[in-house]
């Protein structure tokens, strides 16, 4: 088997799956950002993953056919704010509500444990193909 | 290639390894595609070919490649997807692992003919 091909594709599904969780630590870091640079509370981060493009890794023997994955964009989701009435904070408007991210800890958890589990099978794969390299590599070894 | 000189066998064996190191490249990239919106399950089909093979006498050599097909509709984003591929990664190991030792064993006696038969 081509090895090094085949650990590409699992080591590209590793990235995006670190990418994921990522994302989701930003997110959390980023619960109580009432005022960003760009003005207005933090906007929360998704990230959204596609099948990688032939020419980023090169499978001569599939033809392009068995994909890994790549990071197709990270967008921010745009849900309305929470607004928690606070008349005393710095960022609260005329009627005294701060607009704090619609980040809910409970999804972003979620997103977490989805990650690194798809992280963990990843990595499966990956000694999956290096047991298989190795054992072929015994051919007439131990005869 | 050069394992042709003992018989068919081997040849046939050569075949069931590419397509079972094919398989395992097609169960990495749907684990790692697992969460990509819209992606098509790939999967690896030889058995059929290899069965009618043996059965018709072909050569290995003339054998087709074996062939990648895709899921006609994309499946859930779901981590019950990534369960039943790991099930399949942990059988097409086990596979390719027999088909070696098999083979080993198949090359026991020229190993044996090659060393005047001292062990």
């Amino acid at each position: 088997m081509d090895f090094s091909a085949v650990a590409a594709i699992s080591s590209s599904g590793m990235e995006v799956e670190r990418a994921r969780l990522d994302a989701s630590a930003l997110n959390l870091a980023n619960v109580h950002t009432s005022r960003t640079a760009e003005g207005g509370p933090f906007k929360p981060l998704r990230v959204v993953s596609g099948p990688a493009g032939a020419f980023q890794h090169a499978f001569a023997h599939a033809g392009g056919l068995l994909p890994g994955a790549q990071i197709v964009g990270i967008e921010r989701a745009s849900l309305p704010p929470r607004l928690v009435h606070e008349p005393g904070h710095p960022d609260a408007d005329a009627r005294g509500f701060v607009a704090y991210p619609a980040i809910d800890g409970v999804t972003e958890m979620v997103n977490i444990m989805t990650a690194v589990r798809a992280y963990e099978a990843n990595l499966a794969a990956l000694n999956a193909a290096k047991a298989m390299a190795n054992k072929a590599l015994d051919i007439g070894g131990a005869a | 290639m050069g394992l042709g000189l003992i018989g068919a066998t081997p040849g046939f064996i050569e075949y069931a390894l590419d397509g079972l190191s094919l398989r395992h490249a097609a169960i990495a990239s749907n684990i790692a595609n697992a969460l990509s919106p819209n992606h098509r399950a790939a999967s690896v089909s030889f058995e059929d070919q290899l069965a009618a093979a043996m059965d018709a006498g072909t050569q290995p050599s003339h054998l087709p490649a074996p062939a990648v097909s895709h899921a006609l509709a994309p499946g859930a984003a779901s981590p019950a997807t990534t369960e039943t591929q790991i099930v399949s990664l942990n059988q097409n190991v086990l596979q390719y692992q027999a088909l070696l030792k098999g083979l080993e064993k198949y090359m026991a006696p020229i190993h044996l003919a090659l060393s005047d038969g001292r062990k």
